[in-house]
């Protein structure tokens, strides 16, 4: 079944144009078709939603917007008057600005040195006439700054402000967020929108692109939602649609809710995984975690939320003996309760394309990489029966990884994610750790993703989960910690989590 | 007998400082250099073969100049345009430079040339201890005292200096403002080669007055050193290049004071300061890397 049809939208003809008209994008890298006759329409003092899964072609629609990429073909029309923005450059001299998701700001200098960076100012700096400027234009879109700090102390949530900022002083009357919600706290969130919403009061357009319904319909007019590099939705009102509707546009087919209804944690349970006062340092030499104490029961899923940055990464690799600590105990144990012997812990990284795979070996290879033992034919492996485990547990996992012939150098990052998934989740670990399991994944692969980790919780496994998506913790944990700062601030029962609340915590406040 | 030391460490330092200064230039733009010795090797021959046959010390400061900023070309053109490995690009452009300067070195090997000589400033070079320490010296150390507050303002007060310190921190971030980390990464290491082969020449034209095969003895390499010690500001380099000149020219004035001493084991001494600061010190350098050096860094350590 198909989603409703809008391909195009009303003629407006005697209407004044739109601030920004992009008519039948198309580009291709290779064979891949990134975006096919893609049209995109944003009228001033528009909010417009722009959604669909990683891949679906909204960055390489974003990019050829910005001028970053050359569309193969389609024009674009800025107040009507047709653009082809070459460059960066350009398509900001036209008015048009862009929030990367990945914020583009130099950690090192300060809020505005950054902004000197983005505007072409004469050779000596002069700081102290734009303080004042930074100052002036922060007071006048409501975007709380402080132009002297150096950006590396700032927060997510503060960073993107900059951003905004330095875009707004740039001139820009187009405003494109780049998923600018996916890193932040609730508060967060919420004082955006108020800035979103400031911005379309004084008239500029907004295009923010985020796959969160909640935030679609709290904040947008309109939406578009891009599937394998096509319009599937142009410029609806989300109002129109159920949440449904518009998920099996993004996916392509209905995903079903992850079930709510699982089994209580025994509180009689062994403890499996046990850190008490954890201490480390960072790469940098500064102390990462500051004291940690946590358990983890067989049976029991433990979801890790905070900003990025508060010690997240180095929890995960204490955890898994990867970073030396500087005091505390760290205490992985098998399911009979013994001290665990190495491989007791499935683990899926952070960044699995740098932490768990070997670029220039198969996906085959891969499944034997893990550290549990191998099937053996005489003195080499047997790589008939690892061939038969693999498709094995390709098919209990579920995830529909690539070739066993394939190299992983030839993989993109979302399929060598679901090769370690496939691999550490296939059997059962007394205890599994996973940091940011579904990141890079499309909706479906990410449900199929947290239904194994709630299948491992079932099994018994003590699972130590992070996310920076506060509803998947929430529907997935027993209880959620908060990180801030390398400390624990709270821990909460999931069942009664209150998503400001863990949002006051992630900020370093109380909850 | 302090004074002679101090004093040995502001002349035996400005070649160090001149060459730290330069290496910390291009280390801000995140592309480390360890042909900074080979940099001031070509810069000592340059500087002695332009001065012997202009007769003028200053146009062998620029001859010091231009070999220094051409051989650290190649290396921004190895390692910027071509990607490859910083070390091996710089090590490999040291042992050139040896080869380089001993071949072409040889004609020059005891040829008289007019040196710089010191010039004692008026008024300032009378004051007690402080005029012989920083006041009596040739025209090359008192340029370092006003190179270190330049290179201090562009780097922090200018445009250029933010896009120097842009690439070296993020250089994604110049792209997307339209700028070219390509273009700025080249004119860091080719000025930061420069500054090194100033720093060559004054060992040439002004400190042994005299050109001998691997003249420069390491000193490149403990510039090297001394960029991460000073935490990459240009001031810490500065205090850092005096400290370890003294200890290089400590040999000298010991003997010259009839200290009986092996000049060997004091010949070690800067070397052993380095080892010391970096035992001490350990990842603590690291806290103020610029975070695209930090990843050439890290492919280096265990």
């Amino acid at each position: 079944m198909t989603a409703p049809s809008h391909r195009r939208p009303p003629s407006r003809i005697g209407a004044p144009p739109a601030l920004l008209d992009v008519v039948g994008f198309t580009k291709s890298f290779g064979d891949v078709h990134a975006n096919t006759d893609v049209d995109l329409s944003v009228q001033r003092g528009e909010v417009h939603a722009l959604a669909g899964e990683n891949g679906a072609g909204k960055s390489t629609l974003l990019k050829m917007i910005f001028g970053v990429y050359e569309p193969d073909a389609g024009r674009m029309f800025v107040d009507g008057q047709p653009v082809t923005p070459g460059n960066p450059a350009h398509a900001r001299a036209l008015g048009i600005g862009m929030v990367f998701q990945d914020l583009r700001l130099v950690p090192a200098l300060t809020v505005a040195e950054n902004v000197a960076l983005s505007l072409r100012t004469g050779f000596r700096l002069r700081m102290d006439g734009l303080v004042r400027r930074i100052e002036e234009a922060s007071r006048s879109y409501g975007l709380d700054v402080d132009p002297r700090a150096q950006v590396r102390t700032l927060s997510i949530g503060e960073r993107q402000r900059v951003e905004i900022l330095k875009t707004l002083m740039a001139g820009a009357r187009l405003v494109i967020l780049d998923e600018p919600t996916s890193v932040l706290a609730p508060q967060e969130v919420q004082s955006l929108f108020e800035v979103v919403e400031r911005l379309k009061a004084e008239g500029l357009g907004v295009v923010i692109v985020t796959h969160k319904l909640n935030e679609v319909r709290a904040i947008a007019d309109r939406m578009t939602i891009l599937r394998r590099g096509e319009v599937v939705l142009n410029a609806v009102a989300p109002a129109d649609y159920t949440d449904g509707a518009l998920i099996e546009a993004m996916v392509g087919r209905a995903v079903a809710p992850l079930p709510r209804q699982r089994r209580p944690v025994d509180p009689a349970g062994r403890t499996l995984l046990a850190l008490s006062d954890v201490r480390t340092d960072g790469d940098r030499g500064y102390e990462a975690l500051k004291g940690i104490d946590l358990d983890v029961r067989a049976g029991e899923l433990v979801g890790i939320a905070g900003v990025a940055g508060s010690g997240q990464r180095e929890l995960f690799e204490v955890v898994l003996g990867l970073r030396p600590l500087t005091s505390g105990h760290v205490e992985v144990r098998d399911v009979d309760g013994v001290p665990a012997r190495p491989r007791v812990a499935a683990a899926i990284p952070e960044d699995p394309v740098a932490d768990s795979v070997v670029p220039g070996l198969s996906v085959l290879q891969h499944m034997v990489l893990d550290g549990r033992e191998v099937p053996r034919k005489g003195v080499g492996v047997d790589w008939a029966e690892v061939g038969r485990r693999t498709a094995e547990a390709d098919a209990k996992v579920g995830l529909d990884i690539a070739a066993p012939r394939r190299t992983l150098s030839g993989l993109s990052g979302g399929n060598i994610q679901r090769v370690v998934l496939t691999r550490e989740l296939s059997t059962f670990s007394p205890v599994v750790v996973a940091a940011y399991p579904s990141r890079g994944l499309d909706i479906a692969n990410a449900r199929r993703t947290q239904e194994v980790l709630l299948e491992q919780r079932a099994a018994g496994a003590a699972v130590l989960m992070v996310s920076e998506d506060l509803e998947e913790l929430i529907s997935m944990a027993d209880r959620i910690v908060v990180m801030h700062d390398g400390h624990v601030a709270g821990v909460v029962a999931a069942a009664d989590a209150d998503r400001m609340a863990l949002g006051r915590l992630m900020l370093g406040g109380a909850a | 007998m302090i004074i002679d030391i101090l004093s040995g460490g502001v002349r035996g330092g400005t070649s160090l400082l001149f060459a730290g200064l330069g290496e910390t230039i291009s280390e801000r733009a995140g592309v480390i250099n360890l042909g900074t010795e080979g940099a001031m090797l070509v810069g000592a021959l340059g500087g002695y073969a332009v001065t012997f046959h202009t007769g003028s010390p200053w146009l062998g400061v620029l001859g010091g100049a231009a070999a220094g900023a051409l051989l650290a070309l190649v290396h921004a053109v190895l390692v910027v345009s071509r990607g490859a490995n910083q070390y091996a690009s710089g090590l490999t452009l040291f042992f050139l430079a040896l080869g380089l300067t001993a071949l072409f070195g040889v004609d020059y090997v005891s040829r008289q040339i007019t040196a710089f000589t010191p010039v004692k400033i008026p008024v300032l070079g009378d004051i007690p201890v402080v005029g012989p320490v920083l006041f009596d010296h040739d025209p090359l150390v008192y340029a370092g005292y006003v190179v270190v507050p330049l290179v201090a303002w562009v780097m922090f007060r200018t445009r250029a200096g933010l896009l120097l310190r842009s690439a070296g921190e993020r250089a994604d971030a110049l792209g997307v403002n339209g700028y070219s980390v390509v273009a700025v990464r080249y004119a860091a290491v080719v000025s930061g080669g420069a500054l090194a082969g100033i720093g060559g020449a004054h060992i040439s034209i002004a400190y042994a007055n005299s050109w001998f095969e691997n003249m420069i003895a390491g000193r490149g390499f403990i510039a090297v050193s001394l960029v991460i010690f000073a935490m990459w500001h240009p001031v810490n380099v500065l205090l850092g290049a005096y400290l370890f000149g003294a200890a290089l020219s400590l040999a000298s004035v010991l003997q010259a004071n009839g200290v009986d001493v092996n000049q060997f084991a004091l010949n070690a001494i800067p070397f052993l300061m380095t080892l010391v600061v970096l035992t001490v010190l350990g990842k603590r350098t690291l806290r103020k890397a610029p975070d695209e050096l930090l990843k050439v860094l890290e492919t280096a350590k265990a």
